[in-house]
């Protein structure tokens, strides 16, 4: 009698609930199924190195889906694959700020989760970045800096905001560093902006009194206006990692001045501007002792250097910088002592066997790291240790699936981070 | 519980010609569509054959056919679109049939013995259950029509699609069909939580008459402000202080606030102020 009475009610509301609830059970299946899960296979050595680490990059596939990814020792994670509330996270992969998030809810608040904005120590947490309040009539940002710094034992945090004496029209303010010392805070900002028709970079180091909110040091590590030269340009860059808030004193800098070819101008048009590079630098800045210190390249280094414009790596770790390159399918990491900054050991690593064209290198906790970085289904890794030279494990990241029908996709990986 | 089932059952009869009309538009046009586009397609590939040109390079110089071939033209999108129309119109028709039709319906219905806001929530569960039912026969539309598809269009010339990838080459159908059982909770939600509010300003119309439509485009007004209120104090006065799974919350509350507003003001509307 129900039925028939309201069966086209009854008819409607289940239609609607069979396929809804068919259509969410397939897709939950097909997202599943559509990013392979890879795992990373040992060819020599111990694994256990890879502990701790984890491989980011992104996953490209044919037909148009991509997903950046995580690999781990326990294999893959898509960042399409989260679910709806780990899809809110703003950051895929989490990095050393957004773990902070965890601890410091409160302070972390409306703050740019960019690693090298932030300072965190035993008695303070600080955040330095580098905001835009306005765009002026010539179409450039008018900066500001947003501070705020945590007093973890009275759990107090202190903020303010300033602008960037000395700064006028700039391009682009990048802050690389903040750090604490006593009760100052040092902010290590690099501009960007132009100077006689060619845009050039700027380093300044701020020096803040914390409890008057007050900029107290203003001091230009490379002051672009010396060494302008129409023909040349300059790029300052900053090797430590970006990806880690560090509490070190130490900035591995490099300098590289170079110049612009031009190439086949018959036609009108430039369409193509070849870059050589000239002359390349690096130096050594102690926040505590306020010293540059250029470090000693020897000479058939440097000649690779300059040829290898792009393969190049630089970090800080305990008591040593590193310098790292990749030429002719050897990995080079020349390790220079924090104490007299003078080169104490070279190794040379042989990637040719591995068969790495392009690589991405990183130095955690004295091994250095390389994972390929060729746009294949597949990247190889390579793990050494760079006080001794020994290798310590090669491996390969593949699909476990391991058939030959899901070759339609590439992996980029561009970071390895310690998790 | 019997009374609103009987109501919503009388809704949907009442509506059922239309919607019935509706659905065998959008199956017809949809048909008819992939019959014409694979016909004319196979058409210039047979002239391409018959010129002597080789399959490769008919596949490169005018492409292959997928699904998107169809979804592209109004063959598809236009029956969608008709239904989206007419189920917004009906949205108001559904409460001005019964005082602008034969022998003022809303009389009877209003000495209904029953709690008058049950007519308020037979209504709208009438305009959900008609959105949702299109939404998944058109899901089952789109699998038959694949299934034509293929038999029309040779396999050489095809380019075959997941479910998947139709909606997601189709602009607006990620909205309707999102991946995410969540986000289909929060299109659908955000949706039905505008039938509320709109069958409010209804009310206050067919309570206050011109004056109501003042009135009900101010509940709109101040309904919406409380929803994206969140949102507004992220931008504005609280600069980025919420995170983003607390503006959810924060959302999902305003929602539920908003839907009870319009429940509990049409209930008052119904009961005390309504004209016949």
């Amino acid at each position: 009698m129900v039925l028939k009475r309201f069966w086209k009610l009854i008819a409607l509301a289940i239609t609607i609930v069979a396929i809804l609830v068919t259509y969410f059970i397939h897709t939950a299946i097909v997202v599943a199924s559509q990013f392979p899960d890879l795992e990373i296979k040992t060819i020599s050595g111990d694994k256990s190195v890879l502990e701790h680490i984890a491989i980011t990059g992104d996953y490209y596939q044919e037909e148009g889906n991509s997903s950046p990814l995580i690999v781990t020792l326990e294999g893959s994670t898509y960042y399409e694959e989260l679910s709806y509330f780990e899809k809110l996270e703003p950051y895929f992969p989490p990095n050393e700020a957004t773990k902070l998030k965890d601890n410091y809810r409160n302070f972390m608040r409306g703050k740019m989760y960019n690693p090298s904005s932030f300072f965190d120590n035993e008695e303070h947490l600080a955040y330095v970045g580098a905001e835009i309040s306005d765009w002026g009539t010539n179409y450039l940002p008018e900066y500001y800096l947003e501070v705020d710094v945590l007093n973890k034992e009275t759990n107090k945090s202190h903020s303010f905001q300033t602008d960037l004496p000395g700064v006028e029209e700039v391009n682009h303010v990048d802050v690389l560093k903040a750090q604490v010392v006593k009760e100052n805070l040092y902010v290590i900002v690099k501009l960007n902006y132009l100077l006689a028709d060619q845009y050039v970079d700027e380093i300044k180091v701020y020096t803040m009194d914390i409890s008057s909110g007050q900029i107290v040091g203003d001091q230009t590590l490379f002051d672009p206006s010396e060494q302008s030269n129409k023909d040349r340009w300059s790029h300052l860059s900053f090797l430590n990692h970006h990806s880690e808030i560090g509490s070190g004193d130490n900035l591995l800098l490099v300098k590289d001045i170079g110049r612009d070819l031009e190439v086949n101008q018959t036609d009108g048009f430039t369409d193509e501007i070849k870059s050589e590079l000239l002359e390349r630098a690096f130096y050594i800045y102690n926040i505590s002792t306020n010293q540059l210190q250029e470090l000693q390249i020897p000479e058939e280094h440097y000649e690779k250097l300059l040829l290898n414009e792009f393969n190049l790596s630089g970090f800080v770790f305990d008591t040593h910088v590193y310098i790292s390159y990749v030429d002719e399918g050897n990995l080079v990491v020349l390790s220079y002592s924090l104490e007299n900054y003078k080169l104490e050991s070279q190794q040379t690593y042989s990637l040719k066997e591995l068969d790495m064209e392009d690589s991405n290198i990183k130095i955690i906790d004295n091994k250095i790291y390389a994972v390929e970085n060729d746009m294949k289904n597949t990247a190889k890794i390579f793990v050494g240790d760079v006080t001794t030279g020994e290798v310590l494990y090669k491996g390969e990241i593949v699909s476990k699936q391991n058939s030959d029908d899901r070759n339609d996709y590439s992996l980029n990986f561009y970071s390895v981070k310690k998790n | 519980m019997k009374n609103f089932l009987k109501l919503t059952n009388f809704e949907l009869n009442r509506f059922s010609k239309i919607y019935i009309t509706l659905i065998g538009l959008t199956l017809v046009m949809q048909t008819i569509g992939m019959i014409l586009l694979s016909s004319s397609y196979m058409s210039d590939v047979e002239e391409q054959l018959a010129m002597g040109n080789s399959m490769e390079w008919i596949t490169i110089n005018l492409g292959t056919f997928s699904f998107s071939s169809l979804t592209r033209t109004f063959w598809f999108g236009g029956p969608i679109i008709i239904a989206i129309v007419t189920l917004l119109i009906y949205v108001f028709f559904i409460w001005y049939r019964d005082w602008f039709g034969k022998n003022t319906f809303i009389y009877r219905l209003l000495m209904i013995p029953t709690a008058r806001i049950n007519l308020f929530f037979a209504k709208a569960s009438t305009i959900f259950l008609m959105v949702l039912g299109l939404i998944s026969l058109q899901l089952v539309f789109i699998l038959l029509e694949n299934e034509l598809l293929k038999i029309l269009v040779s396999d050489a010339f095809r380019e075959d699609q997941s479910l998947k990838q139709i909606i997601f080459n189709f602009d607006y159908m990620g909205v309707l069909y999102p991946n995410s059982i969540i986000q289909f909770f929060i299109n659908y939600g955000i949706g039905f939580m505008a039938v509320f509010v709109t069958f409010t300003g209804i009310l206050f119309e067919r309570c206050y008459r011109l004056k109501g439509i003042l009135f009900g485009i101010l509940f709109a007004g101040v309904s919406l402000l409380i929803f994206i209120s969140p949102i507004l104090l992220q931008v504005t006065i609280l600069n980025e202080f919420f995170y983003p799974i607390e503006i959810f919350i924060l959302m999902a509350i305003t929602g539920l606030v908003v839907i009870s507003g319009s429940i509990w003001m049409s209930h008052y509307l119904l009961n005390k102020k309504i004209r016949v």
